[in-house]
């Protein structure tokens, strides 16, 4: 009966260090105590990723029709994927904006229309108009830095889960072979 | 602000040049590095050094590969 609840214990906490270093980067070692490298783990992933998606824009860096294998990586970072491919899912790919100020209009301009904004007149409509679409090498690049901040989390997801089962076994032998 | 902050995300960056492209690999490998070298040292003490010198290593090792890549293409086109 003892054996069985030893076994479980680490169990149980290498599969939450597991999930909570999925739900968020760094969220596993803290857990686990490793305050230091939590902390570490949260800062370079969370830049890692987001670096990406100023780099290509959120509309083309996170999207599950055009980059399926890359989304499979892009997905190991957790929430921060989750929170990218919702803004992603909402947002348009091209944008009217103010040649004047960059300020969002909030419909297609016309030669005349002025800016709510600057009060600037709008002289050419077809400047306007933004894509917010990245191109290569654009893209790729964007691309690449969210999916390496996924593989990187990856690691760390496997590393929180080793840690929450070795440790354990680690303190008992420690305190073991004190006491023997 | 707000809305400054949220184009930087929503718009992407104009065109690069071959030495701006080049030189965004270092955050990239800057990031594996710090990140491998958290997971692998045995005291947190340790990770600053360890991971300047393995970042040090990835870097001047693609720039290595990717200068001798350079070099044969020219050679063979």
């Amino acid at each position: 009966m003892t054996k069985t609840r030893t076994s479980r214990r680490p169990a149980s906490s290498s599969s939450i260090a597991g999930l909570l270093a999925w739900i968020l980067p760094g969220l596993g070692h803290w857990y686990l105590g490793h305050r230091v490298r939590a902390i570490i783990i949260m800062v370079v992933i969370a830049v890692t990723f987001w670096c990406g998606v100023a780099i290509g824009g959120v509309k083309s860096t996170v999207d599950l029709n055009e980059n399926r294998l890359w989304f499979l990586a892009q997905i190991c970072t957790g929430s921060h994927t989750i929170v990218a491919a919702i803004w992603s899912g909402r947002l348009d790919p091209v944008v009217d904006v103010c040649p004047a100020c960059g300020a969002k209009l909030a419909h297609k301009p016309r030669v005349g229309d002025t800016c709510a904004h600057c009060d600037q007149p709008i002289t050419n409509a077809a400047s306007a108009t933004r894509l917010r679409l990245a191109f290569w090498p654009q893209i790729d690049i964007a691309i690449v830095y969210t999916g390496i901040a996924g593989l990187l989390n990856l690691l760390v997801i496997l590393d929180a889960i080793a840690r929450a089962e070795i440790e354990p076994l680690r303190r008992q032998a420690a305190g073991g072979s004190a006491h023997g | 602000m707000a809305e400054a902050l949220i184009g930087l995300f929503t718009m992407p960056w104009p065109e690069l040049s071959g030495l701006q492209r080049m030189g965004l690999i270092l955050p990239l490998t800057a990031s594996v590095a710090v990140i491998y070298k958290t997971i692998k040292c045995p005291t947190v003490r340790e990770i600053p050094l360890a991971s300047l010198i393995l970042w040090a290593t990835i870097a001047i090792g693609m720039y290595v590969v990717g200068i001798v890549l350079t070099i044969i293409y020219q050679l063979l086109a």
